[in-house]
């Protein structure tokens, strides 16, 4: 009775599922020591290998994201398939343009299918409110897409294998319940279990603790794994996600080419998967330096003053000249390349006077919009490419001590990506944490957007630089200390801060022998990926605590819905 | 651009049960080992005359009253209509809805079956680009791609062919040509030498193990490591002993019991050894990441213009190909890489050949030939030949599909054509106005109820002309009845086995709402309500002595002869005629008539059914060619 109910709630079953153990299982151990996963030798290791050689219950491991569905088979390294949710994915069966009814603008012929918000809904399989949305629509695709996967791409029958479905950290119970229901009435799979996706990321990077951020399309979440447990009471969200990364795309190209007093939305103009398209194949992200500076030419534009030029800094402060190391004048040399390069854009754009426009655009513009998306505070208002900033220019109240339009005041649901990081990591038990900072983990799918992952870590190290470390409290006025310090303590001599420093390298040297960190490194990890963490932890033959089974699925299900009435007439 | 207009859809009646999925399914056998051909009699359904309620449809309950009083008194039923009608509109629609040609039918359950209803099993699997059939057995080792020489070109997925690299000696054809080999899309000229590394073969077969053996991804060894690691962490598989440096120092570790990452783990001796993370692992590293942007940034976005020289030596300037790979090529491939140059030829992707069953009551719809090579089918159940088809032409040439004109009265013909070999009387219910919509359209059917005669033999009405003709039988349609006020009263042509009826649609005036709104109000589609009533053999799950008769007959046809199983079915139902049943079924249809255009003047909302005379008294052929339409509309008026 128990295991179904509780597979409907994601977290607790990710929970409850984490004490993964072999096949050959050990209930005491489990139960006296609820920390790890012990590793032992197994009894198998000492039989013959015949029963290993005979995979027969190899699972299928399915992800189900908001866009795209993976399939495939266990201990595989990619999934077989990965179907993208379509806007003819709605439609109808032999239809040309699919039965939509979404009226053309200029010719009033159909377009596509019911759009709501900014038209993303035709490329999603839900949307984390439901309250938009008719379960029994992503009932209807879901099958849809699930009978492609298997009868297209997997070609196997469906009745046979064991299924394993990676599910995001915070996938509304109701979906899970359909999708159940889905799959247990028309493709009847033996048994599913359900794992959450931050775990697997986290085993798919090689690690047992880790800060999962996964940037995805609605939003991002940030897990806390501790030990291959996920902290669910530590999850924090963010709106900030591949969507609203594309709307900011859209939107500023929209603004660039929209002719003046046409308040269309971009997305009646442009094709999402165009805008998506093209954001996929040529975004990229500053890096933090970068990002910093071009924030700064902007602090000194909103106080009236020059921009600086970039030579100028050749000689520091006491005017000694700066010795450019190789790596100074590659990056030079990369800046140089990217300030020179051009992009040229085409867009169908059948609703304008001309069907296709072509924009040429500086390759630096491909990077506007991850700032607007993931950095920069969501009330900004988004320009266009026409303008000579790209990003506006604060008022220089704006830039004041204490003002309202910072990071920190944010919505709490619309916190920039470093920032929300630096908060989760901050919200931990501190042990987690120590864990989790030289371990933080970017996955998702906007971060194959390249320089992004490297943006956000270094935006956190900034910030915790700048908050002074992991403190809840945030210093005010750290130069005032710094002054009553210097007037209070006795200032280190120079030959101290040195010997510091070399105890640091001595720190640091130390831990990179064994192969490790120091504590409180920030560093990044890459993962393969939740799929691929699912197919390394079910060809290990790890099995799940809880393995939804379809009969006493069925059978609670039908208790549930059937009156009692009904239930006489069963056979 | 052609229009789309007309179509006609239908809608599975598995529609219906969806909402109330499991309560159905309930009833039915649900696993598949428990009794798959005996289905529970209060629902599966041999009891034709209580299909409609067994599935909770409540419209043709109250249609079937108006349809007994001859459709007359159709006022009192608006209440009803917005409450039950399938609603074209709705989202769920979509998915429901089908051209008849992707219909099967059940000839137990009396019951269209769509693609959702039925069971897929595999029979053989085979690559549709070498027609070679490879065995299950290494189906899914093979990763379901054929392994012999069938590419597709990562860019265009056209298929791909071997050419030798160096063009030297093209000269002759007979020579044996010389590696090393390329592989090259004819139709894009996207060649293996593109890659980075360039990928050449020795040899022009057996690609798939070369191309294996020249290109492992990162990934792969990557996930190898992470495989290892845990296998070894685990202790649980022969890997442990096999990779025996690793195994020793595992076995070094728990005896000295020093566990790097198992602080505070000392005391509680050395059987428990903390599960290590993996060996350094990748970091994140600013650099690479920013080379790929430099990469990128170089590369242009669309700007590379590339020159090629084929075997002749002419340049041909390709298209602007851009450097990083689009969508759908990215989730072509299983690294999801991101510049073309690392794109790699894709196997052709298996195909199978699948046998459908009933998802009720587990008999087979479709079963083909298990040879790859025959496209003949043992069984197949086609709602085509079970279901009468319908279709819908002008009875004026002169509307256009794709503006009709509100207020006006547009007369379409309906034609009910019947497959089976027995007469079938149809009764055809739509509600009054379009639902779904703001603007609804009012629709009427003049001749809801009629008889469509068998699809017998052309041969048989010509030679046993003294068989009894079908009472309602009118010759040619000339004759064709009118009431006083113009009305069509009765059908409008009945022949063979088809029969029409004219079906009148005055669609409203819809403002404009493009620039507003999303949904398409001005798109006409007419849900309609098909019931079908007919007498055939009794079932064989019923009879076992005619089930013996015409199950063999019926299992052997190939699909050309689908008609004629029927026929012989049907045949030796006259044999014996006492053994016949009357069998209904009922679905919904959907008609897409054509869009709504803007008001004409002259054309004005005076009454709902404006007796517009068109010239509908002489049956002139409608023709289905829009190209008649162009005719202006104004002349039609007058």
């Amino acid at each position: 009775m128990l295991p179904p109910m509780s597979a409907r709630d994601p977290t607790r079953l990710s929970a409850s599922t984490t004490p993964y153990r072999p096949s050959t299982s050990f209930r005491s151990s489990t139960s006296t020591n609820p920390a790890t996963p012990q590793s032992r030798f197994s009894t198998s290791a000492f039989s013959t290998p015949a029963g290993s050689l005979h995979q027969v219950d190899e699972p299928l491991i399915f992800e189900v994201g908001t866009r795209f569905f993976r399939a495939g088979f266990a201990n595989e390294s990619a999934p077989r398939c990965k179907i993208g949710i379509t806007p003819e994915m709605y439609g109808r069966v032999g239809l040309k343009g699919r039965g939509g009814t979404r009226a053309n603008r200029r010719t009033g012929e159909a377009a596509g299918p019911r759009i709501r918000n900014t038209g993303s809904e035709e490329w999603e399989l839900w949307m984390n409110d439901l309250r938009l949305k008719d379960l029994g629509v992503v009932e209807d695709l879901m099958e849809r897409v699930l009978r492609e996967a298997y009868n297209k791409h997997l070609l196997i029958e469906s009745k046979s294998k064991r299924l394993i479905i990676i599910l995001p950290p915070l996938v509304p119970v109701a979906l899970q319940n359909t999708l159940s229901q889905l799959l247990f009435l028309h493709f009847q799979p033996p048994t599913i279990t359900y794992l959450s996706s931050p775990v697997l990321s986290c085993i798919a990077a090689g690690l047992r603790s880790a800060l999962i951020v996964d940037v995805g399309w609605q939003e991002t979440t940030i897990t806390p794994i501790y030990e291959l447990r996920p902290l669910t009471s530590f999850i924090k969200i963010s709106s900030r996600g591949s969507k609203p990364l594309v709307e900011c795309f859209g939107q500023l190209l929209w603004n660039t080419i929209k002719p003046d007093g046409d308040d269309e939305s971009w997305w009646r103009i442009f094709n999402w998967a165009e805008v998506e398209d093209l954001l996929t194949r040529g975004g990229w992200c500053k890096s933090s330096a970068d990002a910093r500076e071009a924030a700064r030419q902007r602090a000194r534009k909103a106080f009236g003053l020059p921009a600086e030029k970039e030579g100028e800094e050749e000689y520091d402060e006491e005017g000694e000249y700066i010795r450019k190391t190789s790596a100074d004048l590659r990056a030079q040399r990369r800046r140089e390349t990217i300030e020179a390069a051009v992009v040229d854009v085409t867009f169908k754009t059948p609703l304008l006077d001309q069907r296709a426009t072509n924009i040429q655009l500086p390759f630096e513009a491909m990077s506007v919009p991850l700032e607007y998306a993931f950095f920069l505070p969501s009330w900004t208002k988004v320009q266009s490419f026409k303008t000579e900033e790209y990003i506006p220019v604060p008022s220089p109240e704006d830039l004041m001590e204490g003002c309202q339009g910072r990071v920190e005041y944010e919505d709490e649901s619309d916190y920039t990506l470093p920032y929300l990081v630096f908060l989760a990591l901050l919200h931990c038990p501190v042990d987690v944490r120590a864990a989790c900072i030289p371990r933080i983990v970017i996955t998702g799918g906007a971060s194959n957007i390249p320089g992004l992952k490297s943006r956000i870590l270094g935006d956190v190290k900034d910030l915790v630089e700048e908050r002074g470390g992991w403190n809840m409290v945030k210093p005010r006025n750290l130069k005032g200390d710094e002054r009553r310090r210097e007037l209070v303590e006795k200032k280190p001599k120079k030959v101290e801060v040195e010997m510091l420093q070399s105890e640091k390298d001595d720190l640091r040297i130390k831990y990179a022998k064994i192969g490790g960190v120091a504590p409180g490194t920030i560093r990044g990890v890459e993962t393969m990926g939740a799929w691929a963490g699912g197919s390394i932890l079910s060809g290990a033959r790890i099995k799940g605590a809880v393995e939804v089974e379809r009969e006493k699925f069925l059978m609670i299900k039908l208790h549930e819905i059937m009156p009692p009435a009904v239930q006489l007439r069963r056979p | 651009m052609s229009s789309p207009f007309p179509y006609i859809h239908i809608s599975c009646p598995c529609n219906e049960e969806r909402p109330q999925l499991m309560a159905v399914d309930s009833a039915r056998p649900i696993s598949p080992t428990k009794s798959p051909t005996k289905r529970d009699p209060s629902v599966g359904l041999p009891d034709p005359q209580t299909p409609v309620q067994r599935r909770g449809l409540q419209p043709a309950v109250s249609f079937g009253t108006t349809a007994s009083s001859n459709g007359e008194d159709d006022e009192n039923l608006e209440e009803d209509d917005e409450e039950n009608n399938f609603d074209p509109r709705d989202p769920r629609a979509a998915f429901s809805l089908f051209p008849i040609e992707n219909l099967l039918y059940c000839e137990d359950c009396h019951q269209i079956r769509c693609p959702r209803c039925v069971q897929d099993e595999i029979v053989c699997w085979y690559c549709p680009s070498c027609l070679f059939e490879v065995p299950s057995s290494t189906v899914k080792s093979d990763g379901n791609r054929c392994t012999r020489n069938c590419y597709l070109c990562p860019i265009c997925t056209a298929l791909l062919v071997v050419v030798p690299a160096s063009h030297s000696n093209s000269g002759t054809a007979n020579d044996t040509p010389i590696g090393p080999f390329n592989l090259f899309c004819s139709h894009c000229h996207w060649t293996t030498s593109d890659l980075q590394p360039p990928i050449q073969l020795e040899k022009p077969t057996s690609i798939s193990a070369q191309l294996a053996k020249l290109s492992a991804p990162p990934q792969d060894a990557e996930f190898t490591r992470l495989k290892q690691h845990y296998a070894q962490q685990l202790g649980n598989a022969q890997e442990d002993f096999a990779n025996s440096p690793a195994a020793l120092t595992r076995l070094m570790g728990l005896y000295a019991g020093l566990g790097t990452g198992g602080a505070g783990r000392k005391g509680r001796g050395v059987k428990k050894l903390e599960m290590k993370e993996v060996d350094r692992p990748r970091e994140i590293a600013e650099e690479r990441e920013l080379d790929v942007v430099e990469r990128l940034a170089k590369l242009g976005l669309d700007a590379s213009e590339r020159t090629s020289y084929d075997t002749s030596g002419i340049a041909w300037k390709l298209t602007r190909r851009p450097p990083a790979t689009n969508t759908k090529q990215r989730i072509a491939q299983p690294h999801e890489p991101r510049f073309l140059q690392e794109l790699k030829p894709v196997a052709v992707l298996l195909r199978t050949k699948r046998s459908k069953r009933c998802r009720a009551c587990r008999h087979i719809l479709v079963k083909p030939e298990s040879k790859v090579q025959t496209t003949r089918f043992r069984i197949r159940l086609v709602a085509l030949n079970y279901i009468p088809s319908l279709g819908i032409k002008r009875l004026d040439p002169s509307i256009t599909l794709i503006s009709l004109i509100p207020h006006k009265t547009h007369r379409f013909l309906l034609t009910v054509t019947n497959p089976l070999f027995d007469p079938i009387s149809v009764s055809l219910l739509t509600p009054r106005f379009t639902p779904g919509t703001e603007y609804p359209s009012r629709v009427t059917i003049l001749c809801p109820e009629f008889e469509v005669g068998a699809n017998t033999d052309v041969w048989d009405d010509a030679l046993m002309s003294t068989k009894p003709a079908i009472p309602a039988m009118t010759t040619g349609g000339a004759g064709t009845p009118r009431a006083g006020d113009g009305r069509l009263e009765t059908v409008y042509e009945q022949k063979r086995n088809y029969t029409s009826v004219v079906i009148e649609v005055v669609p409203p005036e819809i403002p404009d709402s493009r620039e507003t709104r999303i949904r398409d109000d001005r798109l006409l589609e007419i849900p309609i309500f098909v019931r079908v009533e007919f007498e055939a053999e009794v079932d064989r799950d019923d009879d076992d002595a005619s089930g013996a008769l015409s199950k063999p007959s019926s299992l052997n046809i190939s699909s050309s002869a689908g008609a004629g199983g029927a026929a012989s079915s049907a045949s030796s139902a006259a044999g014996n005629p006492l053994a016949r049943e009357r069998v209904e079924y009922s679905y919904w249809c959907v008609v897409g008539i054509g869009r709504v255009g803007e008001p004409v003047e002259g054309v004005v909302a005076s009454e709902p059914n404006t007796p517009v005379r068109t010239p509908v008294g002489t049956p002139v052929k409608a023709p289905r060619t829009p190209g008649v339409a162009k005719t202006p509309l104004r002349s039609v008026r007058s």
